[in-house]
């Protein structure tokens, strides 16, 4: 019995009230009336007939009541749309937010590469590694023995880093990127030719012999307009002949989110690339594996049948004379398998992920500002609802029912929320997107809503209903009905929403200075760096970088083709000067080496690691390799001796100019001119100091001047690689692109030429971050502020509204209009003041977590502090003003009338 | 007086539904009867549980097609916990009009040549 009981439970409550007690006594005569007749079989007839009945006839009725709440609540809302439209736009704007910032965390930290069945994918290391997932010791022979002699894995590949080459098509010559895979890559993850078709095992039998390539479909589109004849064309990779034998299709970008390559060329292939090397690698690691697991086959039981093949393949290679302690290593080898199904993150999502956490911090805030405004919203509606709640209660309504009813009618609201803001959302994704991709390493993120999005908006919405649904339905139908069912002058029903409703507003006010207290100080931070003294002359220079080893020169022809560049460009008109060198000018990149001054011990800890803040660091100075003309170019002052010079060249002594924290490090107040240092011990008297520059930036804006120094790159033969030419222009730089282009090309237009750009917008680029963050995060206390006001300005119409009478005998007994107006600002200001005073308490709790990511600004900032309560109290005296006018126009006779 | 309702609107009836509408038309009765009475007529061809009768038993209700008995019958016959249906007149002329929709539909199938009953075992 107590088990009917308990399936009576699955019909709604009301249906029970009804009929329960009938259902259970009728139930109970057919249990005797089947064991009368026939006993065991008969009652498990019934029983099954039973559950049937109720799993057909519950649902049916739940279905019956929310359709009958449903066409109730729409029948209410109707009546009100100014209610309906100002909760649904606020719940679409927190709703909203949040799909967005989420979808970027998704796309960031959650999707799954786009090939069938990912999670059958795992990165294949031996022990000893760590992160990154893909760093291991397992040699080609190794490689091939777990290949062959396994029966858990469907296939194996790897594949290397993104490298840099030149591409030749038809005449032009550019930069692309070109990743090296083993022949069983595509048929491991799966994917399929879109045109023509990819690497198969056969394109990876002979080292050279497969001049083969597949191209992205991105690619494909950019340069042949996704022409179905470049399928067979040829293509030249660093001079080398290859064919494009077919497309990769659109999403694919192989198995490193956030890089696309455009091309996709055997393993076999790699003597053509630059830094590949034309040695036999079977004896140095492979670069990244990749498995997949056979349907049905765990991480765990591959892992163990593997590390069996490891150390057999790796005692075999040991021979028979093994001592103990090597057999002993041997036996600790083991396969370790990690999940590959997100592919392998890499730099810029993981810089992204920092500011990805607050900003959803940020988010959540106005998600509550908006859900606090529509619960304003809902319990001045269901003080106004009242009598009618009443009297339905008074007529037999249960409780339940009622609260169900209310709770229907948020539903509505939430799902009519949820739908705008997945609208706003998904209109909002190019916008964060370009926002996102502004720098000089685009972050190539595929934005788009998808289930997980979906889920998530759905359950966003679904916490905001109870969020704001639920007190207000409870309190509606509870308590003392007889304030509820009368009007009073003075205290009583109507202040109870109003108390509620001041507590909200409070709470929003308070909201709202956290989240625009932390976009303050991100702008702050902005723009402290944003105007950082480079040191150097930023505006006025292009850049533009040529690699001659991809167009496959020696190293020895390099100086002489870059003179030559030099010289082409400074004949150009609206070229001022010319200059080149490789590192620093905060393109983030640069290069170090420990330095050994002559007479001088070194001091404890320097050209060696120390734990910095960011991390170890090695202690050694900076270095740029450039031309004579340098200093010049980018106006840095030369403060002691000289700069470089034309004359400081391969067949003179070497030279070399430091910055002041160089000489102040080393030197102290000594003059450095004439002292010598040099690569290492042995060598410190290899150059000697000419010059002393000012300090400039080298890496970024945020960090301080590193110790550096700069050398002639006619000196030195490690700069005869890629470079840097700067050329500052006398009108603006930009324009000056093309022309610098052609130039380059007239002295080999093999040339790959890349990177073109103002020097401003490197820098700019250098500041992506901090503007992106100052960006979101002041868009998003924008959006706290005009909810949170709505929602004081829709509780003082509402407050003068129930107050109408009172102000109405204030104003027969003389009341004038001002006391009237300072009665209800009075009432806003004093919310206000004491929302902004919590407001307060809550940002200096909040800003202690992002106080690691500011500069030239504190956590505590009191001049942050300040403007941004001056701003709340300006716009929220602009949202009491209406109401407040609203107020004096009441004409007291009629108001006392009503009363 | 409310409006005249037109019974049509009610049809077609699910055959469960138009049984317990019959069963009733035969006499008041509480839950229990109606499941037995239904089980009877059909020969066990209809066999209601619980959860499906009072589903149908609340959508009559709401349908004004039968009542709840506020008097009771007479006191030999009478179960004084129960509650007991009554067919309303409304609910009278629902039955009769669904009864006269099934005779022409069987009459019209058996004026079909294909269905006609010649020997073959329906």
């Amino acid at each position: 019995m107590r088990l009917f009981r308990w399936l009576l439970r699955l019909f709604p409550f009301d249906f029970r009230g009804d009929f329960g007690t009938e259902m259970e006594e009728v139930f109970d005569e057919q249990r005797a009336a089947a064991r009368r007749r026939g006993g065991r079989m008969t009652l498990v007839k019934l029983w099954a007939r039973t559950l049937l009945g109720v799993v057909r006839t519950a649902p049916r009725e739940h279905l019956d009541d929310l359709r009958r709440d449903t066409a109730y609540a729409l029948r209410m809302m109707r009546r009100s749309p100014g209610f309906v439209a100002t909760a649904v736009l606020s719940l679409a704007l927190g709703i909203g937010a949040n799909t967005a910032v989420f979808s970027l965390i998704d796309a960031v930290w959650l999707r799954t590469l786009p090939v069938p069945s990912p999670e059958e994918l795992v990165f294949v290391q031996d022990t000893g590694t760590r992160t990154p997932k893909t760093h291991h010791n397992i040699t080609l022979p190794l490689y091939e023995h777990l290949r062959d002699g396994n029966t858990v894995l469907r296939s194996l590949c790897f594949f290397g880093a993104l490298t840099p080459v030149s591409i030749t098509i038809g005449s032009a010559s550019e930069l692309a990127k070109v990743q090296q895979v083993s022949g069983t890559f595509f048929e491991t993850l799966r994917v399929h030719a879109l045109l023509g078709r990819t690497l198969t095992r056969g394109d990876d039998r002979v080292t050279g012999g497969h001049p083969v390539a597949v191209m992205s479909d991105a690619y494909w589109h950019r340069q042949f307009s996704r022409d179905p004849s470049a399928i067979g064309q040829p293509v030249v990779i660093n001079g080398t002949a290859f064919t494009i034998v077919g497309v990769t299709p659109p999403g694919f970008s192989g198995v490193i989110p956030g890089e696309r390559p455009d091309f996709f060329v055997p393993w076999v292939m790699r003597t053509v690339m630059p830094f590949g090397g034309t040695r036999d690698a079977r004896e140095d690691p492979l670069p990244s594996i990749v498995a997949r697991l056979d349907s049905g086959v765990s991480e765990r039981r591959a892992a163990i049948q593997l590390t069996a093949l490891l150390q057999q393949a790796l005692a075999t290679e040991a021979g028979s004379q093994l001592s103990p302690e090597r057999r002993a290593r041997l036996t600790r080898q083991r396969v370790e398998l990690s999940s590959a199904s997100r592919g392998l993150t890499s730099g810029p999502q993981a810089e992204l992920s920092e500011r990805l956490g607050m900003l959803m911090g940020v988010v959540a805030l106005v998600l509550f500002i908006a859900c606090g405004n529509v619960a304003g919203l809902l319990l001045a509606r269901a003080s106004a609802r009242a009598p009618e709640v009443a009297l339905r209660l008074a007529q037999g309504a249960t409780r339940q029912r009622l609260i169900r009813q209310l709770l229907t009618e948020s539903l509505l609201l939430a799902l009519a929320g949820g739908l705008l803001g997945l609208l706003l959302a998904t209109w909002s994704l190019p916008l964060l997107e370009t926002l996102l991709s502004g720098g000089h390493r685009p972050l190539n993120l595929d934005l788009r809503l998808n289930v997980h999005v979906a889920i998530f908006v759905g359950a966003v919405s679904g916490a905001s209903v109870l969020l704001f649904g639920l007190v207000p339905a409870l309190r509606a139908t509870a308590g003392d009905l007889t304030p509820l069912t009368k009007r009073h002058l003075g205290k009583g029903g109507g202040y109870g929403p109003i108390r509620w409703g001041n507590l909200l507003v409070v709470a929003q006010v308070a909201l709202s200075m956290a989240a625009l207290v932390v976009a303050g100080l991100f702008l702050r931070t902005f723009q402290e760096l944003g105007r950082l003294d480079t040191g150097f002359r930023r505006d006025q220079v292009l850049l533009a970088s040529t690699d001659p080893r991809l167009a496959g020169y020696s190293p020895q022809r390099i100086p002489v083709t870059y003179e030559e560049i030099l010289r082409r460009l400074r004949h150009l008109p609206g070229v001022i000067s010319v200059s080149l060198g490789r590192q620093g000018l905060v393109s983030g990149g640069g290069t170090s080496g420990s330095v050994a001054v002559a007479g001088r011990a070194p001091l404890p800890g320097e050209n060696d690691f120390v734990d910095e803040p960011e991390g170890r660091v090695l202690n050694v100075p900076m270095f740029s390799q450039v031309s004579a003309d340098y200093f010049k170019v980018l106006e840095i002052p030369i403060l002691r001796g000289r700069g470089l010079l034309a004359t400081d060249d391969a067949h003179a002594p070497r030279v070399a100019v430091i910055n002041e924290t160089f000489a102040r490090y080393y030197f102290g107040n000594e003059d450095p001119i004439g002292r010598r240092f040099g690569g290492g011990v042995e060598t410190s008297s290899e150059i000697e100091i000419v010059g002393v520059a000012r300090d400039v930036k080298y890496h970024s804006m945020r960090e301080p001047v590193p110790r550096a120094y700069y050398i002639p790159y006619l000196q030195w033969s490690s700069s005869w690689r890629e470079t840097t030419f700067q050329i500052r222009t006398r009108g603006n730089a930009s324009g000056m692109a093309d022309t610098v282009r052609r130039a380059i090309a007239t002295v080999d237009p093999t040339l790959p030429v890349y990177d073109v750009k103002a020097l401003t917008q490197q820098i700019d680029a250098s500041l992506l971050q901090e503007r992106v963050a100052a960006t979101l995060t002041s868009l998003f206390g924008m959006l706290a502020l005009i909810l949170a006001s709505v929602g004081l300005y829709g509780l003082l119409s509402y407050a003068v509204s129930q107050r109408t009478g009172e102000i109405g005998v204030r104003m027969a007994l003389g009341a004038a209009a001002g006391d009237v107006r300072r009665l209800v600002i009075g009432h806003g200001m004093r919310l206000v003041a004491l929302g902004t005073a919590a407001g307060v308490l809550l940002a200096l709790l909040t800003t202690r977590m992002v106080a690691s990511q500011l500069y030239g600004v504190t956590p505590t900032d009191p001049a942050t502090f300040v403007m941004v309560a001056l701003i709340l109290l300006s716009v929220a005296i602009a949202a009491c003003a209406s109401p407040a006018h609203r107020a004096t126009r009441i004409d007291p006779i009629r108001a006392l009338r009503v009363e | 007086m409310p409006p005249k309702r037109d019974p049509e609107t009610h049809l077609p009836l699910t055959p469960a539904l138009f049984h317990v509408l019959v069963t009733l038309a035969d006499g008041d009765k509480h839950g229990y009867a109606i499941l037995r009475d239904v089980e009877q007529r059909t020969a066990g061809e209809v066999l209601l549980s619980t959860g499906t009768l009072y589903g149908i038993i609340k959508r009559l209700l709401a349908d004004g097609l039968i009542g709840e008995v506020r008097t009771r019958p007479a006191a030999s016959v009478d179960d004084q916990r129960r509650r007991y249906y009554r067919l309303t007149p409304f609910g009278r002329q629902v039955a009769l009009a669904e009864t006269a929709r099934l005779e022409r539909a069987s009459a019209m199938a058996r004026a079909t040549r294909g269905l006609r009953l010649g020997g073959v075992k329906a």
